[in-house]
């Protein structure tokens, strides 16, 4: 399975997120997403991911941090006339580099799954269908 | 090809999750909190239809 196979071209990604620690090491929020892609015939695909988002930071400095996140939820998509909401999944890392003592800038990426059920029962004729976006981010950051 | 890279993926992952093992070092405390803003590129991976 390469790039081209995906039919869709290099998108764009923002979200918003908020977390609170409950421990040392884990924090526990909520992410809102917007993405974008557009397939190769000029069509958009847009994906609205809102998740609940866990994060593990085994590295903190103060400075640096290193962080895993686990995004679990779902995905309004929509593509051409077609609307699907579905569950959606993310598994992020992100090494941040804090230059004040409350901002800091890193770099996040991973890989964000959605996908499509449609059973026998149903009435679009259509298959079921996995996408996996690998969204590469600059993120910012405000602590306290 | 593919599985050696996956592998490599999951032994730098394994790797991040165990640094507290070494360096216990922490910065935040319980009730800390932090808000994010992220823009940036996003690579379509694959699609597999069944």
């Amino acid at each position: 399975m390469t790039f081209s196979d995906t039919h869709l071209k290099l998108g764009g990604f923002a979200s918003l997120s908020y977390q609170a620690y409950l421990s040392e090491y884990t924090a526990l929020g909520g992410e809102l997403a917007y993405v974008f892609n557009y397939s190769n015939s000029g069509l958009l695909l847009t994906t609205v991911p809102i998740t609940a988002k866990f994060t593990y930071v085994p590295v903190q400095t103060g400075k640096f941090d290193i962080a895993l996140s686990l995004n679990l939820g779902g995905a309004f998509i929509r593509y051409n006339e077609g609307k699907y909401f579905a569950p959606f999944a993310s598994l992020t890392l992100t090494p941040s580099f804090f230059f004040t003592e409350n901002w800091g800038l890193g770099v996040e990426t991973g890989l964000m799954v959605t996908s499509e059920f449609y059973g026998k029962n149903s009435n679009k004729n259509l298959a079921s269908a996995f996408c996996g976006l690998m969204p590469v981010t600059l993120t910012l950051s405000y602590r306290h | 090809m593919k599985k050696t890279i996956i592998m490599g993926l999951v032994m730098i992952l394994i790797l991040i999750a165990a640094m507290p093992i070494f360096a216990r070092s922490t910065y935040y405390f319980p009730g800390d909190s932090v808000f994010s803003i992220r823009a940036g590129v996003d690579f379509p991976a694959f699609i597999s239809f069944y």
